[in-house]
C-alpha cells in the first residue's frame, strides 16, 4: 500500500469520533471477558464451528456432512471437557481437580500427535458459507503449535474484536440516523457494548460474531447514504458489505431484500442529482452484492445438488397454508390477532420468549437468571419503550420526511424475523420455537441503539444525559450480573 | 489475603481518578449525582447477589436420568414416597424442552398440602426449577405432584428412573414408565464471597491456560470496561 493510501486511510479513521472507538474498546474487553469465563464449547454450537474452521485450515477444503462423527482431535478433547455430561445438565460443573485437568492435558498431547487431518464432518454448520470460517483458519493457523484449546481461544479473540466492530458500527448508525443529540450516541454504542448476548457470543467461535458486525456496518452505510447522498464509492462498498454478509452467515438472506431495496432507493434518489450514472452505480453494487449467490448456485448445481442448497432445502419442505405459516411468525414476535389460531398458547412470545432472551439465557441455553430477575427487568424495559414511544411521537413529523429510510430498516427488521419465524416453522408443532433464540436477532442491534438513544431523548432535554447515566450503569450491572450468572453455572 | 478483585481494580481507580478530577469542571453536577448514586446502588446489588448462597442439591430422588415419557398434552402426576429435606427452597425437575409449559408442584404429607411452587411458562432446557417456600423440617413420606400446563402444541420429554410400576409415578391414567428425577435444592452454607478462591481455582482448568490467573485477568478486564464506561458516560454524556 501507497504511502499516501495509508495516510488518506489514517485521516479516515481519524474522522471516526473518540467516543465511538472507546465503544468498541468496551465491546471487545467484553468479549474477551465473556470467552474466558465460558468454558470451551459451552456455546451453542461452538463443536461444530470449531470443526469447519478445523477443516478449512488443515486442508483447505469445505467440510462436507452434517452427520457423522468429529476429528479424532476434538472428540477427545470434548470427551476431556466432559461437554455431554455438563452441557443441558446444570448440576454439573466444569472439571475441577487436578487429576482431570492432567488427563485433559494428556488428551490435548494425544489429539495433537494425531495424523488425521481437518474433519469432514462439521454437523449443522457444514451448510453455512465460508468466509468466517476462512478468517477463523488465520488465528488458527497461528496457533498450529498448541493444543486445540489454545486454537480455540485465539478464535474466540478474533470473535471478541468482531463484537467490537458491532459496537462501533452501531455507534456510527446512531451517529448517522439521530444527528442532533451527540450524547445520545454514546447511551445507544454502550447499550450494545454491554449486551450481555452479544458478549457470549462475540466471545465464542460462531460466524454470527461476524454477521452481527457486518450488518452494523451495513446499517451504518444506509444510515449514511440516506443522510448524506449516495455516490459510486458508497454504492460500491455497501454492494460489497452485503456480498460479505451473504458469505458469512444463512441468516443473511433474511436481511438482503431490506439492504437491496435500501441501495435502490439511495440509487433512485442519487439519480436526481446524478443522473444516470447512479444506475451504474447501482448496477455495480448489485452485481457485487449478488456475485456470491451467483457463484452459489454455480457450485450447487455443478455437485447436483439443489440449487440454492440449504435453502432450496427450506422451500422444499415447505408445508401448512401460508396463512398459518404467517399466523405463527406473527404470534412467534407478538400477541395473537382475532382470527389466528392459538399457537403458543399460554406463552407471552414478545416477553418470554424474546425480552426473557435479551435478559439472558446462556450456555447450551441452560443457564438462564432466577424467575424474578426477568420479572424485575420488565419495569425498565416497559418504561424505555415508553419513552421511545413518546420520542418518535414528538418526531412524527421528521419520521414522515425520512419514510423510504425507516420501510427500508424495516424491511430488513420483518425480513430477518420473518425468515427467523419460518425456518421454527419447519420444525412445528414438535417444537414450539426451534429458533425462538434473542442470538439470531442480534444483528439488528443497530435498531436497539438507535431505539435506547431515541428512549433517552424521551424525556426533557435537560434529565436527558441524566437518564441516559443511570442507564450506562444499568447496562453496565446487567453485564457483570450476566457474567457471574455464567460463572456460577460453571464453576461455582 | 487480599481480595484479587482489589488487587487489580482499585489502582486502575486510582490512576483514573485524576483524569475524573481534571475533567470534573467540565461535567455537570447532575450526571456526576446520577452516576455515584447509580453505581452505588450498583455496586450494592452485585454485593449483595454475591454474599448469598449457591443452592446445592441435598436430595435427588433418582440417579438415573433417561427419557421416560414425551407428553404434548396436559399432564398431572404424583410420585409418592419422596423426602421434603428442611429448608428446600426449590424443586429441580428433570423435563426436557424448548418452550416450556407452567408449572406447578405441590408436596403433601398425608394428602395435606405442605408446600408448593410454580414456574411460569417459556422456560427453555432440560430441568426447570420450582422455587418453594421453605420448610423448617424435614418431612418423609411424602407426595410430590406437579402440573404441566401443556397445550397439545409443544412436547415436554419427563427424565428419571424407570421403575416397577408400583414405585413409578401415578398419572390419572395409570402409572409413568418409572420415576421422574426430582432435586431438592437449598442454600449452602458458604456464601459466593467465600467460594471466590475456589471459583477463582476452577476458572483456571479445563482452559487455553491453566492458572488462577484467569480470574485476576477477568477482574481485570472487567475493572477496565467499568472504568471506559464511568469515562464514556462522564465525557460522552455532555
Amino acid at each position: 500500500m501507497s504511502a499516501g493510501r495509508v495516510a488518506r486511510m489514517r485521516e479516515r479513521l481519524g474522522r471516526v469520533p473518540h467516543v465511538a472507538w472507546m465503544c468498541a474498546a468496551v465491546a471487545c474487553l467484553n468479549a474477551i471477558c465473556w470467552s474466558i469465563v465460558t468454558p470451551p464449547f459451552q456455546v451453542p454450537d461452538e463443536p461444530e464451528h470449531v470443526a469447519y474452521v478445523k477443516q478449512i485450515a488443515e486442508t483447505g477444503h469445505l467440510p462436507r456432512k452434517s452427520e457423522g462423527e468429529f476429528s479424532f482431535e476434538e472428540a477427545i478433547v470434548l470427551r476431556a471437557v466432559q461437554l455431554q455430561r455438563i452441557a443441558e445438565e446444570p448440576e454439573y460443573r466444569t472439571i475441577s481437580s487436578r487429576a482431570q485437568q492432567a488427563t485433559l492435558e494428556h488428551d490435548l498431547q494425544l489429539g495433537e500427535r494425531s495424523s488425521e487431518r481437518g474433519s469432514e464432518y462439521a454437523g449443522v454448520a457444514t451448510s453455512e458459507p465460508p468466509l468466517y470460517y476462512a478468517l477463523q483458519a488465520i488465528p488458527y493457523s497461528l496457533g498450529a503449535g498448541g493444543t486445540l484449546l489454545e486454537r480455540v481461544q485465539l478464535m474466540r479473540l478474533l470473535s471478541a474484536l468482531m463484537g467490537g466492530m458491532t459496537a462501533l458500527f452501531s455507534f456510527m448508525f446512531v451517529r448517522e440516523a439521530l444527528p442532533r443529540e451527540r450524547w445520545a450516541w454514546t447511551v445507544g454504542g454502550l447499550a450494545v457494548a454491554l449486551e450481555p448476548m452479544l458478549g457470549f457470543m462475540s466471545g465464542a467461535v460462531n460466524p454470527d460474531s461476524m454477521l452481527y458486525a457486518v450488518s452494523a456496518a451495513l446499517f451504518y452505510c444506509l444510515a449514511r447514504g440516506f443522510r448524506r447522498g449516495m455516490t459510486r464509492r458508497s454504492a460500491v462498498v455497501l454492494g460489497g458489505l452485503i456480498a460479505v454478509g451473504l458469505l458469512t452467515k444463512v441468516n443473511f438472506v433474511g436481511i438482503l431484500p431490506g439492504a437491496l431495496l435500501g441501495l435502490t432507493a439511495l440509487s433512485v434518489r442519487a439519480a436526481r442529482t446524478l443522473g444516470r450514472a447512479a444506475y451504474v452505480s447501482l448496477a455495480l453494487a448489485m452485481g457485487a452484492a449478488l456475485s456470491p449467490v451467483g457463484v452459489d448456485l454455480g457450485l450447487h448445481l455443478a455437485s447436483g445438488g439443489p440449487p440454492l442448497g440449504i435453502v432450496s432445502d427450506a422451500v422444499a419442505h415447505m408445508r401448512g397454508s401460508l396463512s398459518h405459516e404467517l399466523g405463527y411468525i406473527w404470534q412467534l414476535y407478538l400477541p395473537r390477532l382475532p382470527g389466528m389460531g392459538s399457537d403458543f398458547a399460554g406463552v407471552m412470545t414478545t416477553r418470554q420468549i424474546w425480552l426473557d432472551g435479551y435478559i439472558g439465557v446462556f450456555g447450551w441455553l441452560d443457564t438462564p437468571f432466577p424467575g424474578w430477575v426477568y420479572e424485575l427487568a420488565l419495569i425498565p424495559a416497559v418504561l424505555l419503550v415508553l419513552l421511545c414511544a413518546r420520542s418518535l411521537l414528538a418526531g412524527a413529523r421528521a419520521l414522515r420526511a425520512r419514510a423510504s429510510e425507516i420501510v427500508v430498516y424495516l424491511t430488513m427488521c420483518v425480513g430477518l424475523m420473518g425468515l427467523i419465524g419460518a425456518d421454527s416453522y419447519l420444525s412445528f408443532p414438535a417444537v414450539d420455537a426451534e429458533f425462538g433464540q434473542v442470538r439470531y436477532l442480534l444483528p439488528l442491534l443497530p435498531l436497539l441503539a438507535a431505539a435506547i438513544a431515541l428512549a433517552v431523548r424521551g424525556v426533557p432535554r435537560r434529565w436527558g444525559p441524566v437518564l441516559g447515566a443511570v442507564l450506562v450503569t444499568l447496562f453496565l450491572t446487567h453485564d457483570v450480573l450476566s457474567q457471574l450468572q455464567e460463572v456460577a453455572r460453571f464453576y461455582g | 489475603m487480599p481480595d484479587p478483585w482489589l488487587i487489580v481494580v482499585l489502582p486502575l481507580w486510582v490512576l483514573d481518578a485524576h483524569a475524573t478530577l481534571r475533567d470534573r469542571a467540565a461535567v455537570s453536577p447532575a450526571i456526576r449525582v446520577a452516576l455515584a448514586c447509580s453505581a452505588m446502588i450498583a455496586a450494592a446489588a452485585i454485593g449483595i447477589a454475591l454474599s448469598r448462597s449457591p443452592a446445592v442439591v441435598v436430595r435427588v430422588s433418582s440417579v438415573q436420568h433417561v427419557p421416560l415419557e414425551r407428553t404434548r398434552d396436559r399432564l398431572s402426576a404424583c410420585q409418592s414416597g419422596e423426602v421434603l429435606p428442611r429448608d428446600t427452597t426449590a424443586i429441580r425437575l428433570r423435563v426436557f424442552a424448548f418452550l416450556g409449559p407452567r408449572v406447578v408442584i405441590r408436596v403433601l404429607e398425608r394428602g395435606r398440602t405442605i408446600a408448593q411452587g410454580t414456574r411460569g411458562s417459556g422456560w427453555t432446557g432440560g430441568v426447570v426449577t420450582v422455587p418453594l417456600r421453605v420448610r423448617p423440617a424435614t418431612v418423609s413420606g411424602t407426595d410430590v405432584c406437579f402440573t404441566l400446563f401443556l397445550n397439545g402444541d409443544e412436547t415436554a420429554e419427563l427424565v428419571g428412573e424407570r421403575t416397577a410400576s408400583v414405585l413409578a409415578a401415578r398419572t390419572a391414567a395409570g402409572p409413568l414408565p418409572g420415576r421422574v428425577r426430582i432435586e431438592y435444592l437449598r442454600p449452602g452454607p458458604s456464601s459466593w464471597w467465600s467460594l471466590a478462591p475456589s471459583v477463582a481455582r476452577r476458572l483456571g482448568l479445563g482452559h487455553a491456560w491453566s492458572g488462577a490467573w484467569s480470574a485476576i485477568l477477568v477482574a481485570a478486564l472487567m475493572g477496565a470496561v467499568a472504568i471506559l464506561c464511568l469515562r464514556l458516560a462522564l465525557r460522552g454524556l455532555e
